[in-house]
């Protein structure tokens, strides 16, 4: 499903090279739940951007679905995102102008669905997390709990067949935390989603199928 | 889509306040000041009554006479008759061409009229009249102080004044000296007090009264010196001085009006007056007659830059074009600061659209549209400010009876220029965004 080989990633300033990520190879099977842990620093999150083509590899290439997306427009990387990966961020970024529902209906915006449909999909993904009923709140007026689920709608609502998380649970205590996780879980268990979660917390990883760790921007064996 | 842009946009202009009011009082305060200019500008060289001839009008204000520096030349001649030497002299008047000695300027007098513009061949008509006569009356008891013109036939068939009632002067009238009268409306009430009719009523000055009331002329808006005048009588009335007669007879207080018979023969009638200078019968001491005509453009200028001498129209109309595309820079740069800063903050926005799949037109068609809304917003409100102030200028008449009149082209223009700004503004730094990786712009910004 997912493949990267030999990626790199460098941050360069006029007199220093950072080495985020140091030749990093590895593979995920359809529906794999995979956590990601390191210490803070070690180019986990990199290493998801890389995965969810929100950043490009100074080397090395990515493939997912068996397409391989080194040198790819912008606009095609926009397409293959909107079609195949969903997104949760530890900070939610939900747009804070748009209510609950629009804020789910994004990519079907992107995607060109009717207004129709794109209502009936949100309402349906909003069913899945437990939040229909807060479909016209907007952000500011919702629970970091209750955020984090509208961002796992979000994410869900064009049935990606991949989820890329990035510490979905770090800014929620453990109760709303287990909430998400437990949707995340039931996601992976029951649609066949492939997971990518990126989490410091070793009991969220355990609940997942496999652990990928980093250190220095290397993988551990 | 563009349901979920408009959310945006105006949640974003409800979001920030301060920014929205900035935005929306540079764009609409620019665009009211625009109209108000344009209305004014309008309303002298837009071609209204009794200027609609305008652009087919010359005027002749001024005509200047130099005499060139003159030497007197004596030249000796010696001859030898019988032994005997003699010598004769004779004195010549040596003309430095070229040399200006000394120079008048004046008016035209009517024999000059006469003699040499409507003889003119390149017009469809010519005029002569007297401009800005003053006049003092006393209509039961109060002083009354009015402007008039003396005119000739010709005056209103190229000044297209619109009568209330009555009409112009005849050719029999003029040159009968009838004692009659032309009224603007609003004089005619004020020296008659507001009548159904004014006709056939007569005005009193002087020994020269009474003068019948033959016409009433609508008021005028124009600031133009050659139709603005609070009575009209003929030409005939003129004082002797005035007509230049007591003089050499070129000069004198009247002034020509010439109207081409259409746009493009204007340059023509020009050429014929060139022409006509060096066919000037010389009198006295000139040598050199120029004569200075003026057009629409350059006798409103006239009463802000240039003298006499100069053709200032095209010149103001730029200082002034000049001036106000300053006056709609300034808010619309002010306007791409805001636009530039606020896109900026909003990268973090850019970011999560880009993540779930916008692409760069996406992202550039939503900032175009809250461009296009809060552009259309500040038109909007431009606008209506325009028409109200217009509304009130016109109505409490602190511009005298000139009435302003609401442009909509200038509008549609101007809210396109601000549009254009306005888009480039939010587009540019947009753009820029757009072109970052996600994960950058994820980080930076507020939602």
């Amino acid at each position: 499903m997912i493949e990267l080989k030999n990626l790199s990633k460098s941050y360069y300033t006029d007199v220093l090279e950072t080495v985020a990520l140091n030749d990093i190879s590895l593979k995920i099977e359809t529906g794999e739940f995979v956590s990601i842990m390191g210490p803070s620093g070690c180019g986990k999150s990199t290493l998801l951007n890389m995965i969810g083509l929100l950043d490009s590899p100074t080397n090395g290439h990515v493939s997912i679905k068996g397409v391989n997306l080194e040198n790819r427009k912008e606009n095609d990387l926009a397409k293959f995102r909107n079609e195949n990966l969903g997104f949760i961020f530890q900070s939610f970024h939900l747009i804070s102008d748009l209510s609950v529902i629009d804020n789910v209906e994004l990519p079907l915006l992107y995607r060109g669905e009717s207004a129709k449909e794109r209502k009936r999909l949100s309402e349906a993904a909003l069913e899945k997390v437990g939040l229909l009923n807060r479909k016209n709140h907007y952000p500011n007026q919702l629970s970091g709990g209750q955020r984090q689920r509208v961002a796992i709608a979000r994410a869900i609502v064009g049935k990606p067949a991949i989820v890329m998380a990035d510490e979905p649970t770090g800014n929620l205590d453990s109760v709303l935390g287990n909430e998400v996780m437990q949707l995340l879980l039931d996601l992976n268990e029951q649609e066949k989603v492939t997971v990518v979660m990126v989490t410091h917390d070793e009991s969220m990883a355990r609940k997942t199928n496999r652990v990928i760790r980093l250190y220095d921007g290397s993988l551990v064996n | 889509m563009l349901k979920n842009y408009f959310k945006i946009a105006i949640k974003v202009l409800k979001r920030n306040k301060l920014y929205t009011f900035i935005s929306l009082f540079g764009i609409s305060f620019t665009l009211m000041v625009l109209m108000l200019a344009s209305a004014v500008l309008e309303n002298e060289l837009g071609g209204n009554p009794p200027l609609s001839k305008g652009d087919r009008i010359l005027f002749v204000p001024t005509l200047v006479a130099e005499g060139f520096q003159k030497e007197t030349v004596t030249t000796y001649d010696t001859t030898v008759v019988n032994g005997v030497m003699k010598i004769d002299s004779a004195r010549s008047v040596k003309i430095n061409e070229g040399v200006v000695e000394n120079t008048s300027s004046s008016s035209i007098g009517y024999n000059f009229y006469k003699k040499n513009i409507q003889k003119m061949k390149t017009p469809e008509l010519t005029s002569i009249f007297i401009d800005y006569a003053p006049l003092n009356v006393y209509p039961d008891g109060e002083k009354l102080a009015l402007s008039g013109n003396l005119t000739d036939e010709n005056y209103w068939k190229i000044f297209d004044f619109r009568f209330t009632e009555g009409g112009p002067f005849t050719k029999a009238v003029i040159d009968n000296q009838a004692n009659v009268i032309i009224l603007r409306e609003s004089v005619a009430e004020k020296y008659f007090g507001k009548q159904k009719s004014y006709l056939g009523k007569e005005v009193v000055w002087g020994v020269k009264g009474p003068f019948k009331v033959t016409g009433i002329v609508k008021d005028i808006v124009s600031t133009n010196r050659s139709v603005r005048a609070d009575f009209f009588l003929p030409f005939t009335w003129a004082l002797a001085d005035e007509l230049g007669e007591g003089r050499d007879e070129y000069f004198g207080s009247c002034v020509s009006a010439i109207l081409a018979p259409d746009v493009t023969a204007v340059p023509r009638v020009e050429e014929e007056l060139r022409l006509m200078e060096n066919n000037i019968e010389k009198r006295g001491d000139f040598d050199r007659y120029s004569i200075k005509e003026k057009d629409v453009k350059d006798i409103y200028a006239w009463n802000f830059i240039g003298s006499q001498m100069t053709r200032e129209g095209k010149k103001f109309l730029t200082i002034i074009f000049s001036v106000l595309a300053v006056f709609i820079l300034i808010p619309t740069l002010n306007l791409v600061n805001l636009n530039v800063t606020r896109t900026f903050e909003r990268s973090s926005e850019i970011g999560v659209r880009k993540a779930f799949g916008a692409k760069t037109t996406d992202l550039l068609g939503q900032f175009l549209f809250e461009n296009l809304i809060i552009t259309f917003i500040g038109g909007l409100l431009g606008g209506l400010f325009a028409f109200f102030v217009l509304q009130y200028i016109n109505r409490s008449e602190i511009f005298g009876n000139a009435h302003f009149s609401f442009n909509l082209s200038v509008l549609i223009i101007s809210v396109g220029v601000t549009f254009i700004f306005g888009v480039l503004s939010g587009l540019i730094p947009a753009w820029r965004v757009s072109k970052t990786e996600v994960a950058q712009a994820l980080k930076s910004g507020n939602l």
